[in-house]
C-alpha cells in the first residue's frame, strides 16, 4: 500500500497550509482538465492528518477485479459540516464511503478519520463513526428497544447507560412510542429513523450516511432532514451520499462531485452554485405593462449582459461583482423609475452544476 | 395463460441456469458419483460386486440429497415470491393462479428430474463392475423420481399456506416425517391385527388392507429392497421364442414387462400424493396469497413474548454483556424457554417412543419398564438432536446476519472479526446445553438404573478412550465447520451438500485412513492415546483454516453489502 508518512504530511510549512476549506474553484478546474496532477497540486497545500478534518482521502485508488472504482481521489470534509456526496450511479461513492467506515481497506493512498488512519487504528475510527448503509441493516425479529440495546452493548455501552442513550436518540428521531414494536411491522420511514438511532447509540463524532431519504415518502424525507439538522447543530459532522440534489443543496455546507472515479469537485457549495465565470445574476421582475428594460439594463454599468426571462416583465441580469456588488445593481435597476416588482438572486441549481461536471451514460 | 407460463418457467430455468450456487451444487454432486466410483474401486478388493457397492452408495446418497435438500429447496417456491412482495407483480402481468405454480415449483421439479436423469448413464457403471442389474439402476431412479414429485408438490403446499420459508420448510419437515412414520404405523397396525387372530371385520379388513398399502408407499422401504442383491430378476419371466430360447432384452415385451415392474405402489402412490398436493394449493392459492403483506415477517418464535409489562424494557431483559453471544443464544438457538420447551418435547417422545417399543415387543416379551432401556433410548436420541441442533446452528449462524443484512453492521462494531465469530459460535453453544443435559441426565440415568454401575461406568471410558470415536467426533467437527463456510457461499443447500462431501471426502481423503490406523491400535494404550491426540490435533487445524475461510469470506461479504 502506498501510505504516506505523517511526517511527509507535518512537513508542510504552517502559513502554505490551507484552511480545512477543501479544494477551491480553481483546483478543481485544474483538476477536470488534467484531474491527477492537479488534484495534486491542490492536495499538496492540505494538512492531511488534521485532525479537524472528519474526513481526509489522500491519492485514493480502489480496483474491483482490475476495474478502477476510484482512481487517486482526494479530498476532505471538514469537521462539523454537512458535506453532501454526490456522483452517477458507479461513480465510486459506495466504495469512497466503504474505505471511510473500515468495511474496505485502500489498495492505495491513504484515507483518515479524525486524523486517524482507518487502517492503522482501525478500532478507534470504528468508535467514532456510524455508517447507515443504502439498505435496511435490522434484525426484523427484533423489536426496536431489543435492537439498539444489541448495539449500544456492543459498543461497551453499561446497563444503566444505555436506557438512558436509547431514550435519547429515540426521542431524536420521535421513535419512544414505537420502542417496543418489532421492527418488521415497521414503516420504511421507521425503520429508517430506527437505523438512523442506531448509528447514534455510541454517540459518533462522525455521520456516514449512505442514500438515507431513498424510498421514502415527502414527509418521512423533511422530517429526516429536520433530524440532519438537528444532528449538525449537536455539533456532528455528516458525510451524507444521495441522489436528491435539491435537498442537498438545501441542507449541506459543502458538497462532493465524484464521477468515474475522479473527484470532479469538493468544496462549498455556494463556490458551485456560483456561475462558473465568477460572475452573478439577479432576475428582476417589473410590472406588467413595464416598457422594454433590455436595453436599459444592459448599459447600467458592471452588467454584463440583461435578457427577458419568462412571458411576463422579468429580466436576468448577469454583472459582475468586482465592478458591481448586487444592492448597487438593485439601486440602479430601481432608479430607472420603473416599478419592480420583486427581484431575487439567480442563482445555479445543484443538478445543474451536477450535470455539467458529470459525463453522460453509467458505466 | 401457456404464454405466461412459459415465460416464468423460462425465466426460472434460465436464473437457474445462469446462477454459480445451482451450477456449484450440481459439480458437488458429480465429484460425489467421483467419489462413489472411488469407494468401489477401494473396495472392490475386500467386497465381491463392486458394482453393486457403488449402485447402493449413490442410490441412498440420491435419497439423502433429496430429503435433505428437497425440504427446503421445494419449500420456498412461493414464499420466495411472498418475501419479496412480487406475487402481485406476477398477477399483474396477467398470469394466472396455476400459472404462477407450475412456472415456479415445476422449474425446480424439473430441475431436481434433471440432476437425477443425468446420473443414470454414469449408474450403469455399476452393470460392467458386477452385481447391479439395468432394471435395479431403472427402478431405483424411477422411485426416486416419484418420490421428488411428492416432495416438490408437499414443499409447494407448504410455500402457498406459509408466509415464510422456514416456517414452509418446517411444515414439509413434517409431510415428511408422516410420510416415513406412516407406514411404520401401518405395519404395527395390521401386525397387531394378525397376531390377534387376523382380520374377521369388514372395518379391520379394510384397516389391514390400507395399512398392507401404506406399508409399500415409503420409498425408504422400496429402495432397500431394489438395492438387495438379485431385485429385478427377469431371468424366470422372460418370454421365449418360437425356439424355446428368451426373447431379446431390449424387445418390447420385456420392456411392458419392466414398465409394470416399475410401476409400484410407492411410485403410483407418491406421484398421486404429489398431484393432490398441488391441486389443493391450486385450491387455496387465490384464497390464501390474495392480500399480500409487503415486506418481511417477524420470525419470532412463541417462546419470545413481544408485549411486556410496564416495569420491562424487553420481554428479553438487556443484552448481555457481549451482546452478540445474547443475541444468537436468543435469535439463533430460540432463547431459554424455547430450549426448554424443547427438551420437554424430546423427552415426552423418548418416552412414548419407549413404552410403544416396549409393548411392541421390542425388548423382548415380558421386559416392560426396563428404566435403563428408557435411558439408554434417550441418550441415543439426545446425542443425535445434539448433532442435528449442531448442524442447523452451523448453517444457520452468519446465513441470519446475511438474510438480514447486518453483516456490515456487525463488522463495523470495533471488535474483530474474530471475535464476532467466537461470540456468535458461543451463544450457539449456549442454545446445546440443555442438549447436552439431556444426554449427561440420560447417562446417569443409565448408570442409576444398572447392576452393573462400575461395569457401566468403565465400558463409558473405554468408548470414549477408543481413538474410532474420537475419529467420529473430528468428523462432526469438521462437518459443522464445512456447514458454516458452505452457507456463506450459498443460499440454500449447505447441509445437504456438506453431508455428501464430507460422506465421500471422509471414505477418498488419505487423513482418515492415517486416523483410522490410529483407532486400530486401541488396544495398546499408548496407541490409543496417541490415535486420540492425532486426532484432536486434526482436528484443531481442520478447523483453523476453515476459520480463517470463514474470517476471510466474512470480511469479503461485509464489504460487499
Amino acid at each position: 500500500m502506498n501510505h504516506m508518512s505523517d511526517d511527509e504530511t507535518q512537513a508542510v510549512p504552517p502559513d502554505q497550509v490551507q484552511q480545512p476549506t477543501p479544494l477551491d474553484n480553481e483546483d478543481f478546474e485544474k483538476a477536470a482538465s488534467s484531474p491527477a496532477g492537479a488534484a495534486e497540486d491542490a492536495s499538496d497545500q492540505i494538512a492531511w492528518a488534521d485532525p479537524n478534518h472528519a474526513i481526509s482521502l489522500h491519492n485514493v485508488t480502489h480496483r474491483y477485479q482490475g476495474k478502477k472504482a476510484l482512481d487517486r481521489v482526494s479530498f476532505v470534509v471538514e469537521k462539523g459540516a454537512l458535506h453532501g456526496f454526490v456522483g452517477p450511479n458507479g461513480a465510486g461513492k459506495t466504495t469512497s464511503l466503504k474505505l471511510v467506515c473500515t468495511l474496505l481497506q485502500p489498495q492505495a493512498g491513504r484515507v483518515r478519520v479524525f486524523g486517524e488512519d482507518v487502517v492503522d487504528n482501525i478500532r478507534k475510527v470504528r468508535t467514532m463513526i456510524g455508517f447507515m448503509p443504502d439498505h435496511f441493516s435490522t434484525y426484523r425479529q427484533m423489536t426496536v428497544n431489543e435492537y439498539l440495546d444489541f448495539f449500544a452493548a456492543a459498543y461497551g455501552l453499561p446497563p444503566a447507560r444505555r436506557i438512558e442513550v436509547i431514550e435519547q436518540v429515540l426521542s431524536l428521531v420521535d421513535m419512544n412510542h414505537r420502542q417496543n414494536d418489532l421492527i418488521s411491522g415497521l414503516s420504511r420511514g421507521m425503520q429508517q429513523r430506527v437505523g438512523l438511532a442506531r448509528v447514534l447509540v455510541n454517540d459518533p463524532e462522525l455521520l456516514l450516511l449512505d442514500e438515507p431519504a431513498s424510498g421514502l415518502d415527502p414527509r418521512a424525507r423533511i422530517e429526516l432532514m429536520d433530524i440532519l439538522r438537528a444532528l449538525r447543530s449537536m455539533g456532528k459532522t455528516i458525510f451524507i451520499s444521495s441522489h436528491i440534489l435539491s435537498e442537498l443543496a438545501e441542507l449541506c455546507d459543502a458538497v462532493t462531485i465524484i464521477d468515474r472515479g475522479e473527484i470532479r469537485f469538493s468544496g462549498r457549495i455556494g463556490d458551485l452554485l456560483t456561475n462558473p465565470q465568477n460572475r452573478h445574476t439577479l432576475r428582476f421582475e417589473f410590472a406588467p405593462g413595464s416598457p422594454e428594460m433590455r436595453e436599459a439594463l444592459a448599459q447600467i454599468e458592471g452588467v454584463v449582459s440583461a435578457e427577458k426571462s419568462g412571458e411576463g416583465a422579468g429580466y436576468r441580469v448577469e454583472f459582475d461583482p468586482a465592478r458591481l456588488d448586487a444592492n448597487q445593481l438593485v439601486v440602479r435597476v430601481a432608479s430607472l423609475g420603473v416599478p419592480m416588482v420583486s427581484f431575487s438572486e439567480d442563482r445555479r441549481q445543484l443538478n445543474e452544476a451536477f450535470m455539467d461536471l458529470t459525463t453522460a451514460g453509467v458505466r | 395463460m401457456y404464454h405466461g407460463i412459459a415465460a416464468l418457467l423460462g425465466r426460472s430455468m434460465k436464473l437457474d441456469a445462469r446462477q454459480l450456487p445451482p451450477n456449484l451444487f450440481r459439480l458437488g454432486f458429480v465429484l460425489a458419483l467421483y467419489g462413489a466410483l472411488l469407494i468401489a474401486q477401494l473396495e472392490a478388493g475386500s467386497f465381491g460386486a463392486p458394482g453393486l457397492r457403488f449402485f447402493q452408495n449413490i442410490a441412498w446418497l440420491n435419497f439423502l440429497v433429496i430429503l435433505f435438500s428437497g425440504v427446503t429447496y421445494f419449500s420456498t417456491a412461493i414464499t420466495e415470491e411472498k418475501e419479496e412482495a412480487t406475487l402481485g407483480l406476477l398477477r399483474m402481468a396477467g398470469i394466472s393462479p396455476i400459472g404462477i405454480l407450475l412456472g415456479k415449483s415445476t422449474s425446480r421439479l424439473i430441475s431436481a428430474l434433471i440432476l437425477l436423469t443425468i446420473q443414470v448413464p454414469f449408474t450403469l457403471l455399476a452393470i460392467t463392475l458386477g452385481g447391479a442389474t439395468l432394471d435395479q439402476i431403472l427402478a431405483a431412479y424411477v422411485a426416486l423420481g416419484a418420490f421428488i414429485i411428492f416432495l416438490a408438490n408437499a414443499g409447494l403446499f407448504s410455500s402457498v399456506i406459509c408466509a415464510r420459508g422456514g416456517t414452509a420448510a418446517a411444515l414439509t419437515c413434517f409431510w415428511v416425517g408422516l410420510y416415513f412414520i406412516m407406514p411404520w404405523f401401518a405395519y404395527y397396525i395390521s401386525s397387531e391385527i394378525r397376531t390377534a387372530g387376523g382380520p374377521t371385520t369388514t372395518i379391520s379388513n379394510w384397516v389391514v388392507a390400507t395399512s398392507d398399502l401404506l406399508q409399500q408407499t415409503s420409498v425408504a422401504s422400496e429402495l432397500s429392497q431394489i438395492v438387495s442383491s438379485g431385485y429385478g430378476d427377469l431371468s424366470d419371466v422372460l418370454p421365449v421364442d418360437e425356439d424355446g430360447q428368451p426373447i431379446s432384452s431390449w424387445s418390447w415385451a420385456v420392456w411392458q414387462i419392466r414398465f409394470k415392474m416399475l410401476a409400484t405402489t410407492q411410485v403410483i402412490s407418491n406421484i398421486i400424493g404429489g398431484l393432490l398436493f398441488f391441486a389443493i394449493s391450486w385450491i387455496l392459492f387465490d384464497r390464501l396469497t390474495r392480500y399480500e403483506r409487503p415486506g418481511f415477517v417477524a420470525e419470532r418464535n412463541l417462546f419470545m413474548p413481544i408485549k411486556i409489562g410496564r416495569a420491562q424494557r424487553s420481554p428479553l431483559g438487556q443484552a448481555w454483556q457481549n451482546p452478540l453471544i445474547w443475541k444468537d443464544f436468543y435469535f439463533v438457538a430460540g432463547g431459554p424457554r424455547w430450549l426448554f420447551f424443547r427438551q420437554l418435547l424430546i423427552w415426552i417422545v423418548v418416552i412414548v417412543l419407549y413404552f410403544w417399543m416396549s409393548f411392541a415387543g421390542a425388548f423382548g416379551r415380558g421386559s416392560y419398564f426396563e428404566l435403563d432401556q428408557l435411558f439408554a433410548i434417550a441418550l441415543t436420541i439426545f446425542i443425535l438432536v445434539l448433532i442435528i441442533e449442531a448442524s442447523i446452528y452451523s448453517s444457520r449462524i452468519f446465513q441470519t446476519e446475511l438474510q438480514n443484512q447486518t453483516l456490515s453492521a456487525l463488522l463495523m462494531l470495533p471488535c474483530s472479526v474474530a471475535y464476532l465469530g467466537y461470540s456468535k459460535a458461543v451463544g450457539c453453544l449456549l442454545g446445546l446445553v440443555p442438549t447436552f443435559i439431556s444426554i449427561f441426565f440420560a447417562w446417569v440415568g443409565i448408570l442409576a438404573s444398572s447392576a452393573y454401575v462400575d461395569r457401566t461406568l468403565e465400558s463409558t471410558f473405554e468408548v470414549l478412550g477408543q481413538p474410532i470415536v474420537w475419529c467420529g467426533v473430528t468428523l462432526v467437527v469438521i462437518f459443522l465447520n464445512l456447514v458454516t463456510t458452505i452457507s456463506l457461499f450459498l443460499k440454500w443447500g449447505a447441509l445437504p451438500l456438506s453431508f455428501v462431501i464430507v460422506f465421500f471426502g471422509s471414505s477418498c481423503c488419505p487423513l482418515t485412513y492415517i486416523l483410522m490406523a490410529f483407532a486400530g491400535a486401541a488396544n495398546d494404550p499408548l496407541g490409543a492415546a496417541a490415535g486420540i491426540l492425532i486426532n484432536i490435533m486434526a482436528m484443531a487445524l481442520i478447523s483453523l483454516v476453515f476459520h480463517a475461510v470463514i474470517a476471510s469470506r466474512l470480511q469479503a461479504l461485509g464489504s460487499k453489502l
